[in-house]
């Protein structure tokens, strides 16, 4: 697959296979480009099943910030762990790691890591299962007027590639309690975003005025609608939307904007066909890097697609083996869910494992490392002026909720400090199950990580606080599993929320807390 | 027949039921284990996971066997329906199709492919809204058509009756045909007035601005009812009567001859009604809405792809099996409910195969079928539920979990809970690594092992023993009478004896009766109420496109004992789940 000119002209493959660029963009970018003000940018990805710890995380920092803070800064050219491998190395000193935030509740569902509160497969339903959370993060930075000071062309590109749009797993965000939609088809994104651009004859339909005209009499039934009493307030609520929408539109002819794409069609060449899982993915990597530096949006949801598929394979499912557990010689085996089964006994399947968590981490970094190629206005890159969080569902094994691995690119214009961010008790000790696959339990709850992100974009708190509830999300304490794997006294014991979250419960302030030490 | 039928329904609309509503879904509690690979078998998860779990089982067990819905009186008919849904990306491509015709919408292929296919999820649970990637495309989309549309002179001449739309005249007629069949109702007066008036100083342009306007209104992009007071309810109008029956029957606007009852006050009575739903019904595209109600309805999602050493033992691409076995159920679906005008219980039992590929004859152990005499499996396939597409699992061991929650919540319409975190954490605390070993056991074992802590099996005695039933065929469709285990290098290093027994289901109207295979558990489902009520619940609400409410109880329960008659053809059912009572109303 080729989908962009610059890829065949300045990019080199690596020795480690990964797809590499050389510094190319600011060349090619139009002049308007590099005029456009510094952009806050937030690009959300999101894979399922959690990690494994051992693979996951680099050596413990040693550097005490305070109790329970320890911190240590990642170095230019740095591979950090088996997962975090060479691909993220030339970007090692922009990466911000987290250890120790814990989340109550463990489903698989990829909405939970931006909205910390929906906690079940749902995306079979119409409404949010949690009652107080109704908004995903990512639809509320979307909509923030500190992100966003014009209408942009797309204000939140949200993608979940998929070779078969057949396959069943969707992910959706959320937005007032209901879903929004997540795009799969990667050569449909790629047509709407780059309409027209290889057939002039596709363009220009109508002119600025008749569009506006079009849409301004369009709203007109809108309004006629709202005006009628037999409406629900659902219903009623739901018009207002659209017509928000439609402003927007309207917004769009009139700057222009709604062809900001055409400004790197230069640059574009359509020649797609993703084939595989694998390069499904890379055309939804060059789809998002080309979105932002087009200035097209500045919000990107990306879903790595449900239960995982192994590179090059459609066959696979990775949530079938990521139930394993490793024995106490650190083998993989037992547990048998799934197709996989068959190599429980082969205690050959480590590597396998691996590859998985491997992959996935590659594409992220390959994402990382593209948008720290592309120059923003300010001389920096766009991946210094953004925040690219990679997490899950749910930390790992069975489920698990505590320590959710959370690794985030970039430092939104210099606001927060990169590095090993670790918050789990010294000597490690508590664990969901065992040392060897689990996580240990944190000291931070997640949600702050989540509360930390609406206060750098700006999302007003009044729009997600409510009953009662402070900072963004739901860190439900009764859902705390009270008994946990102690390895000093080697076997479970009991703690309660309080033990570690004393300080959390029933305080405005400190559920309204940044993550400590990263602003 | 018809007449037979007609007064079936007349009989059951003047039926009342005087008992208490009775809606709560059943639910079940922590099961641990119970997370299946896909969401499209998740069904409709009841989360209510702090219940205390006895009163929950107890609401179970002491549910009543068969019918679920009762109707206190009939003026309650109705009340559950919507008055706005948003129309599906399917809807809104056959809409533009029928508005602008085959050849404008030949120039706007690549246009339509915009807008994306509808999530492959049930079509009750599609995201309610639209978006402002939705509305980009559309407007898109409206901008092509409505360029193209003002120059086709077959377009202008068909609700204009003119070819001159810079006509005053030829223009004001265009408008109040097209305008009222996209926004699905005739304009007023006054309406056509600002309509007209709105863009007259600039008159060059007005066709395609009103065309491109249009196709954005919420009137388009949206069923909206919206009737007259009546009551505790609405009346729909004759033109939203229309629209109800014709996206019911063929997810698109009403063609010329259904327009032309609203327009004349002819859809007023359940015997116009039925005429036009039947009519409709019979046509390729209600053929085509009826094959996708079974599909929904066997959660044929998944994509049946597996790589088990067998497979490639015995060259079969599952691909092409995947392919050949949905085009056949497709097939299948058609011949009993629109040839065979067969009964309910001939979509279980009805042993006819129409394997057109090499591969899907091999799974029968049949020969091709080339449209003559009628073929059966050698394996004892058979109906919805026993077909390959309905037993794939997109895994190399058979999903025994996956499968009983499918039966359970597809086809008995129970509802099932979500294990806590707790619960899942403990699944495997005391299992010994032989214990879930398949060259020891066979994964009817391994799974009855996994599940039997007590805080697991509480709920899995609900889903497993529907899954051992059906053991005998594999994650491909295949009859086996053996379950095989193969090393990593691909080397058979056991073989498990197949054990479909179970003596208890947990299915009220069976009472603990022993069921030995699943050819008998078939028999059950093609007879049974449960199973029937089921079936009306899940027809109305993929008709509707959302899930059934309290108020809906009248109808479901009207639907439920006309269902319940053996003698009622399943397109009779399929026509009464429409055309009844409640299609001229809607709740507030």
């Amino acid at each position: 697959m080729s989908l962009v000119d610059f890829k065949r002209r300045h990019f080199i493959r690596s020795s480690c296979g990964y797809m590499l660029a050389i510094p190319f963009l600011s060349s090619l970018a139009p002049k308007s480009l590099a005029q456009a003000h510094q952009k806050k940018r937030f690009i959300a990805v999101r894979t399922l099943n959690g990690q494994v710890p051992e693979h996951f995380y680099p050596q413990r920092p040693m550097q005490k910030m305070g109790t329970n803070i320890y911190h240590k800064s990642f170095r230019q050219g740095q591979t950090l762990s088996p997962v975090l491998d060479s691909g993220f190395k030339d970007i090692a000193s922009k990466l911000s790691l987290f250890r120790g935030l814990d989340h109550s509740k463990g489903g698989h569902n990829d909405t939970i890591m931006l909205t910390a509160g929906v906690h079940h497969y749902e995306s079979n339903s119409t409404v949010l299962i949690s009652n107080t959370i109704k908004d995903s993060l990512d639809e509320l930075i979307a909509r923030s007027g500190s992100v966003y000071q014009s209408t942009p062309f797309l204000r939140h590109l949200k993608l979940e590639p998929s070779v078969n749009e057949h396959n069943p797993y969707r992910s959706f965000s959320f937005y007032k309690g209901e879903k929004t939609f997540y795009e799969r088809n990667m050569r449909s994104l790629y047509q709407f975003l780059f309409y027209g651009k290889n057939n002039p004859a596709l363009q220009g339909q109508l002119t600025k005025t008749k569009k506006q005209k079009a849409i301004d009499l369009a709203k007109d039934g809108y309004q006629q609608l709202l005006r009628n009493r037999s409406l629900s307030s659902l219903d009623k609520s739901k018009l207002n939307q659209y017509l928000d929408t439609l402003n927007d539109l309207e917004n769009k002819f009139a700057s222009g904007s709604s062809s900001q794409g055409q400004a790197c069609r230069e640059i574009v060449n359509q020649q797609l066909n993703p084939s595989d899982h694998d390069s499904i993915n890379d055309m939804a990597i060059e789809l998002i890097a080309l979105s932002l530096m087009c200035n097209m949006t500045q919000v990107v949801s990306y879903s790595m697609h449900g239960f995982g598929r192994y590179p090059g394979e459609t066959n696979s499912s990775f949530h079938d083996i990521s139930h394993w557990e490793f024995s106490s010689s650190k083998r993989f085996q037992n547990v048998g869910y799934g197709p996989e089964r068959k190599m429980d006994y082969a205690l050959a399947s480590e590597q396998k494992y691996l590859r998985y968590y491997k992959w996935a981490a590659g594409k992220v970094a390959k994402l990382m490392y593209k948008l720290d190629q592309i120059q923003d206005s300010d001389g920096k890159s766009i991946l210094d002026n953004s925040l690219v969080m990679w997490g899950n569902e749910f930390a790992g094994a069975d489920h698990s909720p505590y320590s959710i691995p959370i690794l985030i690119g970039g430092t939104l214009g210099g606001r927060v400090k990169p590095g090993y961010w670790d918050y789990t008790l010294r000597p490690l000790r508590y664990y969901h199950g065992r040392s060897d696959v689990h996580m240990p339990v944190g000291t931070v709850p997640y949600v702050n990580l989540l509360t930390t992100l609406a206060n750098l974009y700006g999302v007003d708190r009044n729009v997600y606080e409510k009953n009662g509830r402070y900072g963004f999300g739901e860190f439900d304490l009764k859902q705390f599993n009270h008994y946990f794997y102690d390895e000093r006294r080697v076997g479970n014991v009991e703690i309660k929320p309080r033990d570690n979250y004393a300080s959390f419960i029933g305080s405005e302030t400190n559920q309204r807390k940044s993550v400590p030490g990263w602003l | 027949m018809f007449s037979l039928q007609l007064k079936s329904l007349l009989r059951f609309l003047s039926f009342v039921i005087l008992a208490t509503v009775f809606f709560a879904p059943l639910s079940f509690q922590n099961c641990a284990g119970y997370e299946a690979n896909t969401d499209g078998l998740m069904g409709d998860l009841d989360i209510e996971s702090n219940k205390d779990l006895s009163l929950q089982l107890d609401r179970l067990n002491n549910q009543a066997a068969g019918k679920k819905y009762t109707c206190s009186h009939e003026s309650q008919l109705g009340v559950g329906q919507k008055n706005m849904r948003r129309h599906s990306y399917q809807e809104i491509k056959n809409m533009i199709q029928t508005l602008f015709g085959e050849s404008i919408t030949r120039q706007i292929l690549a246009e339509l492919n915009l807008l994306p296919k509808d999530p492959n999820i049930k079509s009750k649970h599609y995201p309610n809204s639209l978006d402002e990637s939705f509305f980009s495309r559309m407007a898109v989309i409206s901008e092509k058509i409505a360029n193209i549309a003002v120059r086709d002179r077959a377009f202008v001449s068909q609700y204009g009756a003119c070819n001159e739309l810079s006509n005053q005249g030829c223009y004001s007629h265009f408008v109040k045909n097209f305008v009222a069949r996209a926004i699905k109702r005739p304009l007023t007066d006054s309406e056509l007035t600002i309509f007209v008036n709105r863009l007259s100083l600039d008159r060059q342009n007005e066709p395609e601005v009103l065309i491109a306007s249009v196709l954005m209104r919420p009137d388009f992009l949206h069923l909206i009812l919206n009737g007259k007071a009546e009551g505790k309810k609405y009346k729909l109008t004759p033109y939203e009567v229309a629209h109800r029956i014709s996206f019911a029957t063929i997810a698109n606007l009403p063609d010329e001859a259904l327009w032309q009852a609203a327009a004349n006050n002819q859809l007023t009575t359940l015997t116009q009604i039925i005429q036009h739903v039947r009519r409709l019904l019979l046509t390729q595209a209600g053929q085509k809405n009826v094959v996708t109600f079974f599909r929904e309805w066997m959660s044929l999602e998944k994509s049946g792809e597996v790589s088990t050493t067998e497979v490639v033992n015995a060259n079969i691409n599952p691909k092409t099996l995947l392919q050949e076995s949905n085009a056949e159920f497709d097939q299948f679906v058609r011949y009993i409910v629109f040839e065979k005008k067969g009964y309910f219980s001939d979509l279980f039992l009805d042993k006819t195969v129409f394997p057109t590929g090499n591969q899907l004859a091999r799974v029968y152990g049949s020969e091709l079928w080339t449209g003559g005499s009628q073929l059966q499996s050698r394996y004892g396939h058979r109906g919805i539920f026993l077909r390959p597409v309905s037993l794939m699992g997109g895994s190399n061991v058979t999903q025994i979990i996956d499968r009983g929650v499918k039966i359970r919540t597809e086809l008995l319409c129970d509802s099932l809970i979500f294990p806590s975190l707790d619960v899942i954490g403990s699944r495997d605390k005391d299992l010994t690594p032989e214990e879930v070993n398949p060259q020891f056991h066979s994964n009817r074992t391994i799974v009855s092992n996994k599940t039997r802590r007590l805080e697991c099996a509480s709920c899995h005695k609900w889903i497993n023993s529907l899954g051992f039933l059906l053991e005998h065929y594999d994650s491909l469709g295949r009859y086996r009478s053996q379950e095989k285990v193969y090393d990593i290098a691909d080397r058979l290093i056991a073989t498990h004896e197949i054990e479909t027994t179970s003596d208890n289901l947990h299915i009220s109207d069976l009472k603990g009766q022993r069921v030995s295979d699943v050819f008998e558990f078939n028999e059950y489902l093609a007879n049974s109420e449960k199973v029937k009520t089921c079936f009306v619940t899940q027809l109305s609400e993929f008709t509707y496109k959302r899930k059934a409410n309290s108020g809906d109880s009248c109808a479901l329960s009207i639907k439920e004992d006309f269902a319940s008659l053996n003698d009622v053809p399943v397109l009779e059912l399929l026509i009464s789940n429409i055309a009844n009572e409640e299609i001229f109303y809607r709740g507030k």
